[in-house]
């Protein structure tokens, strides 16, 4: 487990307040996009967190990290935000697709069938796997990982192990259309080269 | 396929041995490639989400969340109370003005300072702007400095720039070293058990020490070691001066364990290197936004990976970079 320190809020200033902010920004806003699928929307809710956060800090005590802290935090606030959000209207594929491509120029260009093998590939997983596979992309260790979802890092290698093996059998019984063919084959040579 | 290989791999952090593993992975089946695009792809799409520049404008909101906030008043005080404070107020006030006028003026001490994890700027009563960087304090006398005398000492680093008054010098203490100036900017590192760095952007300074006593002009820049006197002077660049207010991290010429030391002071934690540390030499200047975005352009720069945990960073040479 991560050392215990204690970070009291109360004696934030705005200069250790901006640092804290420029380190964990970018990282609660990309988390946040997990949830909402709008990059807008992430960024809001993001920002909207640091000035609660400012605004109550003389109450806040963390006794965690301060990475477990914000995204527990932020967690919460999307989990409610998406509650309120699926109240009034439903998004559907199509609409997130736009979001998309509005915010990214470049994702538009990438081919529609990768985009939809992306979508199919992954929801094909329960929301935990998706969860855990989501922060494990954006760079957390499985420790971190586990104190956010509060269970055990050997879960979350277990589940992230399972996942891999789902998507392996899954995509076993998938059609494949030449055309996917294709552009998997490009993209994963274009991948394979990286690393080089 | 075991998870922690597979996000190595695309965190290209794998070793060899790893990536053979994910290839032969790879070229097992179509499915196999496809589940790395689809990850791949996620990630990428993640981090769209934002970057520090989406970072920057929306630090203005929450800077506006700052600013709004009124100081808390816990709870309201009848008007008498606020009249009766007043008026004590005014008599201590009263009481002070003769006292000091019977007495020399007591010290009123000021000693500002930052820790790892802040910087800061400071004005100074005389309209002098210090920006202190991570790990320095900076101390003055508040009735002395008003007066006539300006002085400061610092320990630690600071870009200073004084505001011009011909007839009260300013003058900085160091363990070792003072500089006196008139009006005009310059820079000090000055740590303990360390070589001093002082260097000017404009104006002119006086440097004085145990066995020196050097003017400076602008680009002019001196390194002195405290313990023997030694005096290395030559000239430098105008942003490498100003670093410290334009919230850049300098290196030069600097190799593992000098890159591990610097960022040691600036980040207050223990930094450890990895395996044996080849020659490399970095020269260049990376804008602090924090340690994470600073190690990454680092890693990018010198070829040097890292680790970071709460208190310790791990620095070793890339895998790709040995023979």
């Amino acid at each position: 487990m991560e050392p215990v320190s204690v970070i009291n809020g109360a004696a934030w200033d705005q200069q250790t307040f901006k640092v804290l902010y420029d380190e964990y920004f970018v990282l609660v806003s990309r988390y946040c996009y997990s949830f909402t699928g709008d990059y807008e929307a992430a960024r809001d809710i993001a920002a909207e967190l640091f000035a609660n956060l400012w605004r109550q800090r003389a109450g806040i005590r963390v006794n965690t990290s301060m990475k477990n802290y914000l995204l527990v935090a932020a967690r919460r606030s999307c989990k409610k935000h998406t509650d309120k959000l699926q109240r009034t209207f439903t998004i559907s594929d199509d609409h997130l697709d736009q979001a998309l491509s509005t915010h990214t120029p470049d994702a538009a260009l990438a081919g529609k069938e990768s985009r939809e093998k992306l979508h199919q590939l992954l929801s094909l997983l329960d929301p935990v796997k998706k969860e855990i596979i989501d922060l494990k992309l954006l760079g957390l260790t499985n420790k971190e990982i586990a104190h956010i979802l509060h269970i055990t890092p050997k879960k979350v290698e277990y589940q992230l192990n399972t996942a891999i093996r789902l998507l392996q059998e899954e995509i076993k019984t998938r059609r494949l259309t030449v055309h996917d063919c294709e552009a998997g084959l490009i993209i994963g040579t274009l991948v394979l080269m990286l690393p080089a | 396929m075991n998870e922690k290989i597979l996000f190595r791999y695309i965190y290209e952090l794998s070793n060899a041995a790893e990536r053979e593993m994910v290839t032969a992975w790879l070229q097992q089946s179509e499915r196999n490639r496809d589940i790395l695009v689809a990850l791949v792809k996620r990630k990428q799409q993640l981090e769209g989400a934002a970057d520090q520049q989406a970072a920057d404008t929306h630090w203005e909101r929450v800077q506006a969340a700052m600013n709004e906030e009124v100081p808390a008043v816990k709870n309201i005080r009848p008007w008498w109370l606020y009249s009766a404070a007043a008026a004590l107020v005014t008599v201590s006030m009263g009481i002070g003005w003769l006292w000091q006028h019977q007495h020399t003026p007591a010290a009123q001490p000021v000693k500002l300072s930052t820790t790892g994890k802040n910087k800061q700027v400071i004005t100074l009563p005389d309209g002098t702007r210090v920006w202190l960087q991570y790990n320095s304090s900076l101390e003055y006398d508040a009735r002395a400095f008003n007066n006539s005398n300006r002085q400061v000492i610092l320990n630690g680093a600071a870009f200073f720039n004084v505001n011009g008054s011909p007839d009260k010098p300013f003058r900085v203490s160091t363990h070792q070293t003072t500089v006196t100036v008139l009006g005009t900017s310059f820079s000090i590192h000055a740590r303990e058990h360390e070589m001093q760095e002082i260097a000017v952007a404009s104006g002119k300074i006086n440097v004085q020490a145990a066995q020196l006593n050097i003017n400076l002009l602008p680009m002019q820049r001196i390194k002195y070691d405290p313990v023997t006197h030694a005096l290395l002077s030559d000239s430098t660049s105008l942003d490498r001066i100003t670093a410290v207010r334009d919230n850049l991290l300098v290196f030069e010429n600097d190799d593992l364990p000098s890159i591990a030391r610097k960022l040691s002071q600036w980040y207050n934690r223990d930094v450890i290197i990895h395996g044996t540390p080849h020659r490399v030499s970095f020269t260049g200047s990376v804008q602090d936004n924090g340690i994470q975005p600073v190690l990454e352009g680092l890693s990018f720069l010198a070829g040097v990976e890292y680790k970071i945990t709460a208190d310790t960073i791990i620095l070793s040479l890339k895998r790709n970079h040995k023979k």
